[in-house]
């Protein structure tokens, strides 16, 4: 299985290339003094290093002493990190940050990261000098791909949004002046069917302007467009080729639901999961799935800290869902007695005094660490995979706000 | 006359192609509501569509798709009258797509008809609509085992039928002791308004008298007027006409009114009832009604009327009693489904479980539990994704119950304990 260790090791890089990001994100410098270099992997390291030490030459120039100094500093750290490297940048480039970052209290501290091979190849070399690390054209990498226009309709209202990547993004709704069943007032039964038919006609034509409004506009970068409703009518919006001809071509496939107001759109998505198969998304949802289905009959899902933990331990997880949004430390608590306990806390806050459940004396901290990195570490040990859920589906927030963003699928019952 | 008769509201439903809108049809040829050159005339258009047999659903569904596909898309209603009652019937739609349409058709009525084909027994839908009945506070059922003439009048089958909706209704603790159970063909015309011949080992009532026995609506509760929309016409001369069943209290011309949650009012200019004005309508009635000022676009379907000065409530949150009936996996906080209570359908996130409650005993099994499944019930908080107006269930219990679906299904039923206004 081969192709599945690729994919944990993808999800595990990502998750270590977000992280740094994250702190990236974070840092300042007092002045024009962060260096960032987006490299290509057909850039030759010599040329890399000739640029910098040109760069440095120049910084000679900057008036101000200190941050002249940081700036040469960060350049000389840089061609430090490029000794490492042969002639070429590994796979798809790399990216190198360096310089001084405030750190409180007017002090500085120097700081180089490097990351290499990001999902998508580095397109152009960049220098970039500032007082923040530049850091886009990774975060767009990062990005979940896929963008999906979605429409769903009936005689009543319909409704029309994007997917992007995994999160669903309602736009537009629209409702409608068709007649209901009940003929009132004299009408003959071939006017009021006229009517009505005119009534339907106007309506899928203000559905179509507005989902021509949407997506036209982003018609080149559309991976596809569902249309869902309940039976006849998303048959009769397509047959009638009321979309724009291009959309119209983009038209993925038509799908049976029932709601056509904003929560449709949810349901176009999870009916259309055959059309989006290659979709992160779709990956993702039949992990939590699995995962809920799991704790409906039965033992074969565990979730929090302790017990993950303890299954992970003891080799009976089979993946191991993390969370993308969890951003706490594990502290594990050592008792006079010799009982381990751990505890999650949030990475920002100050590690709490803890008592021992089983004796009752007071532990002491024996470590804190990344939560993540924690089981991550485990997992790797007992050769189970670890997948990343992300926060932007339902399935998703409810594994961070009803699981605490931890939770395993077992290999079978353990009763813990 | 009608008014002197008591009124009655009536559900058709049952799963798909049952013969849910034949028997409509056929209860209204044989009562003489629709003559006998309307039903040779949906015969022939029935026969051209290539939907012969369809010449009975014809009188309900008039929509050309309805037509075309032979399939009950939105709800209808019908009245007709017998000795004791004045009836509106509403059949509703069984395809599993339009079950949100039956929702608000048999949220309005007081007593249904259930239509099981003889030959197909108790189908998905039949168990939907069946849990759905009870949530909506449908008080007794009839239940129609149909086209008894496909299966050749067999006792045996239609005993067979009988005993697997008993077991439904048990499920869903319908009492079953006073369900009236009839083997019809709404097609062929047995038992329906005569009895038949070719069921001589059947002696009880045909589905006409069935009708005609039913117990009087139970009297509502003391409450003020709540009258949810179920629909929104515009008709030529008057202007724009909501039309629903009043739930609770009285609508009076001159009535100054509010609609919630649109939040817009005014005085009600006229009322119409059975297609006659009236001066005033009370609990049960199905009225169209005209507001000074209100145009098509401020109100919609989901809306409540009520007094002014004593207006719906609508909820920023609410808690709620829940039972799950059938989920294939777990409920926990952040899920969210779509609601329908009265005639208002809105996406609702279950915002926190609060208690996991015993349903055998109602006593509190688990506080703040990490999720629920079927079989559970459990006090839940709830917060609508748009506004939405409920009622607490102890002050208006016809205002106060939902149900909940999901993926396709009904997943669960509750009712409000109580309201956190906007
Ligand atoms: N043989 C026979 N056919 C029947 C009988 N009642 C209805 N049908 C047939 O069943 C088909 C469906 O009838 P409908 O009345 O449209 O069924 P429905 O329950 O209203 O269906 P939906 O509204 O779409 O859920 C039609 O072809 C009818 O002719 C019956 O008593 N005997
Ligand atoms: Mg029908």
């Amino acid at each position: 299985m081969s192709t599945d260790a690729e994919e944990t090791s993808e999800d595990r890089r990502k998750y270590e290339f977000r992280k740094v990001l994250e702190e990236l994100e974070e840092y300042e410098g007092s002045g024009t003094q962060l260096v960032t270099i987006y490299i290509p992997e057909d850039r030759q390291i010599s040329d890399v290093v000739a640029h910098v030490t040109q760069e440095h030459s120049e910084a000679a120039n900057i008036k101000s002493k200190q941050t002249r100094t940081n700036v040469q500093d960060a350049l000389t750290s840089i061609k430090d990190r490029l000794r490492y490297y042969d002639t070429y940048p590994p796979e798809n480039g790399m990216v190198i940050f360096s310089g001084a970052i405030d750190s409180g209290g007017g002090q500085t501290e120097m700081i180089t990261r490097t990351l290499e091979s990001p999902p998508d190849p580095v397109e152009s070399f960049r220098y970039h000098c500032d007082s923040d690390f530049l850091i886009e054209p990774l975060e767009h990498m990062m990005a979940d791909s896929g963008l999906f226009g979605l429409i769903v309709l009936d005689r009543r209202e319909a409704n029309v949004g994007w997917l992007k990547g995994k999160r669903v993004e309602p736009v537009k709704s629209a409702s409608s002046l068709v007649p209901g069943k009940q003929r009132k007032g004299g009408q003959s039964a071939q006017r009021f069917a006229r009517l009505r038919l005119e009534a339907i006609d106007n309506f899928y034509q203000e559905v179509a302007e507005m989902a021509d409004d949407l997506m036209v506009p982003k018609r080149h970068e559309l991976d596809g467009i569902l249309v869902g409703g309940p039976s006849p009518t998303k048959d009769e919006f397509l047959d009638g080729d009321y979309l724009h001809h291009e959309l119209q071509d983009k038209v993925l496939g038509k799908f049976d639901i029932a709601y056509t107001d904003e929560s449709g759109l949810y349901d176009l998505v999870d009916a259309g999961q055959e059309a989006l198969a290659d979709q992160e998304l779709v990956e993702d949802k039949e992990q939590m799935e699995e995962f809920f289905e799991n704790l409906h009959t039965g033992g074969e899902a565990t979730y929090g800290l302790e017990p993950t933990r303890e299954n992970l331990v003891m080799g009976s997880v089979d993946r191991l869902l993390l969370s993308e949004d969890l951003t706490e430390d594990v502290v594990v608590y050592e008792c006079p007695n010799g009982h381990t306990e751990y505890e999650t806390v949030e990475r920002r806050h100050n590690t709490a005094d803890h008592e021992c459940s089983e004796c009752g004396e007071v532990a002491e901290v024996q470590e804190r660490e990344d939560a993540v990195e924690h089981l991550m570490e485990i997992a790797d040990q007992r050769g189970t995979e670890t997948k990343f859920i992300s926060t932007d589906f339902e399935k998703g927030e409810q594994l961070l706000n009803a699981f605490g963003g931890i939770a395993g699928i077992l290999r079978y019952e353990t009763g813990v | 006359m009608s008014e002197d008769k008591p009124h009655q509201n009536l559900a058709i439903i049952g799963h798909v192609d049952h013969g849910k809108s034949t028997l409509v049809g056929r209860l209204l040829y044989e009562t003489g509501s629709v003559p006998e050159h309307v039903i040779e005339q949906h015969k022939e258009e029935a026969e051209e569509k290539g939907k012969g047999g369809f010449e009975f659903a014809y009188v309900m569904d008039n929509l050309a798709e309805e037509r075309e596909r032979g399939v009950t898309i939105d709800i209808a209603h019908q009245e007709f009258d017998t000795d004791e009652y004045y009836f509106t019937i509403v059949d509703c739609p069984g395809h599993r797509d339009f079950v949100k349409n039956m929702i608000t058709g048999a949220s309005q009525a007081d007593n249904a008809v259930l239509v099981v084909a003889a030959d197909d027994g108790v189908a998905p839908q039949t168990r939907e609509h069946v849990f759905l009945a009870r949530t909506l506070g449908i008080n007794e059922l009839i239940i129609g085992v149909n086209k008894m003439d496909l299966v050749d009048y067999s006792e045996d089958s239609y005993k067979e039928v009988i005993g697997e909706v008993e077991d439904l209704l048990n499920q869903v603790q319908f009492a079953t002791d006073d369900t009236t159970f009839i083997p019809i063909s709404a097609f062929e015309g047995d038992n329906v308004s005569e009895a038949s011949e070719n069921t001589g080992w059947y002696d009880g009532p045909t589905l006409l008298e069935a009708l005609n026995d039913l117990p009087e609506p139970e009297p509502p509760t003391d409450a003020p007027l709540r009258l949810p929309i179920q629909d929104v016409y515009t008709i030529s001369g008057i202007g724009t006409v909501p039309v629903g069943r009043i739930e609770t209290g009285t609508l009076n011309t001159g009535d100054n009114v509010s609609f919630q949650p649109s939040d817009v009012g005014g005085e009600v200019k006229t009322i119409e009832m059975h297609h006659e004005e009236v001066p005033s309508a009370a609990p049960g009635d199905n009225v169209g009604f005209n507001v000074r000022g209100i145009g098509k676009d401020d109100i919609r379907r989901g809306d409540v009327c009520g007094p002014a000065d004593d207006p719906p409530s609508v909820a920023e949150t609410f808690q709620a009693q829940v039972v799950v009936m059938q989920h294939p996996s777990v409920i926990t906080a952040g899920y969210t489904p779509v609601f329908h209570a009265h005639t208002a359908q809105v996406a609702c996130t279950i915002e926190s479980i609060d208690q996991k409650i015993d349903p055998s005993t109602g006593e509190v099994a688990e506080e703040d539990p990490d999720f629920i499944k079927s079989g559970d019930a459990a006090v839940v908080t709830v917060r609508p994704q748009k506004p939405l107006s409920i009622e607490p269930s102890s002050e208006i219990p016809e205002l106060g119950s939902f149900a909940i679906r999901d993926m396709g299904q009904t997943i669960a039923a509750g009712k409000v304990l109580s309201v956190d206004e906007r």
